[in-house]
């Protein structure tokens, strides 16, 4: 019975193919363009997450809220110290950002920022940090003038590329590149130059200065609950709360609200499309109704309840919109796979476009459903027309 | 000729009254989305440039350098006092304004909030303010003996501590008692509405880093180009410091900055909005193409009387353009109103301000681009009706 339904609707849909496919390109248009933005979003949100998990969740970071540019981070090595002195943690970590610092290569001047960070167990960090060198290794302890080069500031700062065992000038000391990273897949990290804290001091006379503290927790802590000890232990001796602690837990919520805040906007812009090809499909189902009246008077008046004839157009429309949503669908999962690929070759490899059948399926049974509610009125007005009226009728 | 296009175009819409206000629906729901929201960015953008143009035209910043790519968080004052005071010799300024900004901890009723406070010079402060229009409510500016002592901007004054400051009241800030000397008028920016100013030397002593600057502003002089000052600062600071750790801007070029990126933003906004423009004009087409069907018969007849395809083709181009020019006047209408009332909501939060503007230039181009967008959907359906053959069209049933 049901069979039936869907063969008769399906005939009609092909009898004025141009109209069914003129209605449905205006849903796949709609679809495409929101389940691309969908997917991307989301391959982005994934991808974060996917770094903060290599991150390592085992970690959070001290800092001074605020970081606008020329503002010095308050944070010293005596914040350190007191971090140190407490035994949950495997080991600590304190950064010291110098920006913007003249170097030279190949008789070549450039500017980028140090992270300076300490030689002593540098190889565990780099580990942790799932550092991998392409080129070289990290620093041995007490090492002094030594660099190691992000891939992209080893390939894009000076016009000729940085090797190991290549010497970079700056503030008038020489440093050897004892390593070149592989590539993280952002920019922000793959820009990056290392240099040892120690050396970072002295050379830019930062005797007690640091720029952020990475707090690497001992397995089986509970991190929150850590992180909060740090807190107080921190408040006590600077007695002040000029700090914030980031846990990756607070980092990834604030980053997917703000995500999940763009992601809805532009959504819902995109959906007006899907708005628009909904009345389309009304209007395509209207004009139906009127060209078949005749029909729709026949059946009638050989039985068909009022109930069949509604259901019958409501069929037809439904599937304008499933169909309109299969190939919404996979033309908008291409359109994202393209954009993923532009990002690639914008050296944003991080951005991974993943298929969700949550997404799949939520796209096409809502654009079936847009296309049934698109059909509703229409096919009111389809099954209340009275049997001789609709036989008596002619164009 | 042209007024007979338009009686049988209407009429014919008139005809089939329920599927011409379907097809007009479309175009008005795209046509609002892409007015409100091209409105809002603009206005967005307005303010936001607007913001620049109260620095005037004579006013340089000079900060330590930013190198975009390859920049971290910035976190150390790269500037010195030695490089306030090669620009004090540089006879095109007016005056040098020097600053030191960190986020440090104030205290009053009781409550702690970490706040952005600069520390300025005191020597030419008040005309440095009085050039921006910002004035205070309260108290005085502050002055060269002043020690322990702040002026405060206006949401800190009002909103942020459960009770009123004044100017004569005293705060903490990183634990040392100041006296608030002044409060600004507010200025509906958050630049100055929360900020809070101390003297220079204030602050280096409380960050314990002597001759430390992170900032500089400075005022050409009546006469001399901006730009022409920006460059020669450029060169007389490298000359002083033998390097280029530095940066100076111009609030123009911040501006230009600014707008490039929003524009960009207003562009993918824009270009989202307008998929649902491709689809309204699918849906005109689509209208026409069973327009064209129907009235078959009638195309055979009126070729039988004599009108050419050209004829033909010229009234259901008419009627599609129509179709696409009143849903696009109506769409036009309700985008203003949408952007208005937005507008108007956004303002009160206080978040940011946005500031409305009427672009004539907009509703020209929002009417005559769904006129277009009509004609265009209408091209092939036409076509299609022009190129009947009559004895064909007649016979059709």
């Amino acid at each position: 019975m049901i069979k039936d339904y869907f063969i008769i609707a399906y005939k009609n849909l092909r009898e004025r193919k141009l109209r069914s496919w003129l209605t449905i390109l205006g849903i796949i248009i709609s679809v495409a363009s929101i389940v691309a933005l969908i997917s991307i979003s989301e391959g982005l949100e994934a991808s974060i997450k996917e770094q903060f998990v290599k991150f390592g969740s085992n970690r959070f970071y001290v800092v001074v809220p605020g970081g606008q540019p020329g503002t010095t981070s308050g944070l010293t090595t005596d914040d350190v110290d007191v971090l140190e002195s407490i035994p949950d943690f495997e080991y600590v970590t304190p950064y010291l950002i110098i920006p913007s610092v003249e170097m030279e290569y190949s008789k070549q001047k450039a500017y980028s920022s140090l992270f300076a960070w300490p030689s002593e167990d540098s190889d565990r960090r780099f580990e942790d940090y799932d550092f991998t060198f392409k080129e070289g290794s990290s620093f041995r302890e007490g090492q002094k003038y030594v660099a190691i080069f992000g891939s992209l500031a080893a390939t894009e700062l000076f016009d000729k590329d940085v090797h190991v065992n290549n010497k970079i000038s700056m503030k008038d000391a020489k440093f050897e590149v004892v390593g070149v990273l592989e590539s993280f897949g952002n920019r922000q990290d793959d820009a990056a130059i290392y240099i040892p804290i120690e050396t970072a001091r002295d050379l830019f006379d930062r005797p007690d200065e640091v720029s952020m503290i990475d707090v690497t927790v001992k397995s089986g802590r509970e991190i929150d609950t850590v992180a909060e000890r740090a807190r107080r232990a921190l408040e006590r001796k600077r007695k002040d709360e000029n700090f914030e602690i980031l846990t990756p837990t607070q980092i990834l919520k604030f980053l997917s609200q703000t995500l999940g805040i763009v992601q809805a906007i532009l959504v819902s812009i995109a959906a007006i499309s899907l708005v628009v090809g909904a009345v389309g499909i009304m209007n395509s189902m209207y004009t139906s109704v009127m060209e078949r009246t005749k029909d729709i008077g026949i059946m009638k008046s050989i039985g068909a309840r009022n109930r069949d004839i509604m259901l019958l157009f409501l069929v037809e429309s439904g599937m304008i919109g499933f169909v309109g949503g299969i190939i919404g669908i996979i033309l908008g999962y291409i359109a994202s796979y393209g954009v993923a690929v532009y990002a690639a070759s914008a050296g944003y490899s991080i951005l991974q476009v993943h298929i969700d059948f949550l997404l799949i399926l939520g796209g096409l049974l809502f654009a079936t459903l847009v296309g049934m509610l698109s059909g509703i009125l229409p096919s009111k007005r389809a099954s209340k027309l009275h049997p001789v009226d609709a036989l008596r009728w002619t164009q | 000729m042209f007024a007979e296009y338009f009686k049988i175009a209407i009429k014919n819409m008139r005809n089939r009254k329920i599927r011409s206000y379907l097809t007009m629906i479309g175009i008005i729901i795209g046509i609002t989305a892409l007015i409100a929201l091209i409105t809002l960015g603009q206005g967005m953008q307005k303010s936001v440039t607007e913001q620049f143009d109260k620095f005037g035209t004579r006013r340089i910043f000079i900060g330590p350098k930013v190198v975009t790519g390859f920049s971290g968080p910035s976190g150390v004052t790269e500037l010195t006092q030695k490089d306030v005071e090669t620009l004090e010799k540089l006879s095109y300024l007016e005056y040098v304004v020097p600053l030191l900004s960190n986020n440090l901890q104030v205290e009053y009723n009781k409550r702690k909030e970490i706040i952005g406070i600069s520390g300025i010079g005191t020597e030419d402060i008040e005309r440095s303010f009085t050039d921006l229009q910002v004035e205070l409510l309260e108290g005085r500016f502050l002055e060269e003996r002043d020690h322990y002592a702040a002026v405060v901007g206006y949401r800190i004054a009002t909103d942020l501590f459960d009770k009123k400051m004044h100017a004569k009241n005293s705060i903490r800030i990183n634990d040392i008692k100041f006296k608030v000397e002044g409060i600004f008028e507010e200025q509906g920016d958050r630049n100055y509405d929360y900020a809070v100013y101390t003297p220079i030397e204030t602050m280096r002593e409380l960050m314990e880093k002597p001759g430390a600057v992170s900032g500089i502003t400075a005022n050409v002089k009546q006469g001399t180009e901006i730009e022409v000052a920006s460059e020669k600062i450029e060169r007389a600071l490298k000359r002083a410091r033998d390097d280029e750790n530095f940066q100076v801007t111009t609030p123009q070029k911040i501006k230009e900055q600014t707008g490039v990126i929003l524009g960009i933003v207003n562009l993918v906004v824009a270009a989202i909005a307008g998929i649902s423009l491709i689809v309204g004009g699918l849906g005109i087409m689509n209208s026409m193409y069973t327009s064209v069907l129907e009235r078959t018969r009638e195309i055979g007849v009126m070729k039988a009387l004599g009108a050419k395809n050209s004829n033909v083709f010229g009234f259901f181009l008419v009627e599609s353009g129509i179709m696409g020019f009143a849903g696009g006047a109506i769409g036009v209408a309700i985008g203003l109103v949408i952007s208005y009332g937005l507008t108007a909501a956004i303002n009160t939060t206080g978040f940011v301000t946005i500031s409305m503007g009427f672009d004539y230039r907009l509703i020209l181009f929002g009417l005559a681009f769904s006129f277009g967008l009509g004609m265009l959907s209408g091209t092939l359906p036409a076509m299609r009706a022009a190129k009947l053959k009559p004895v064909d069209a007649l016979r059709y049933e």
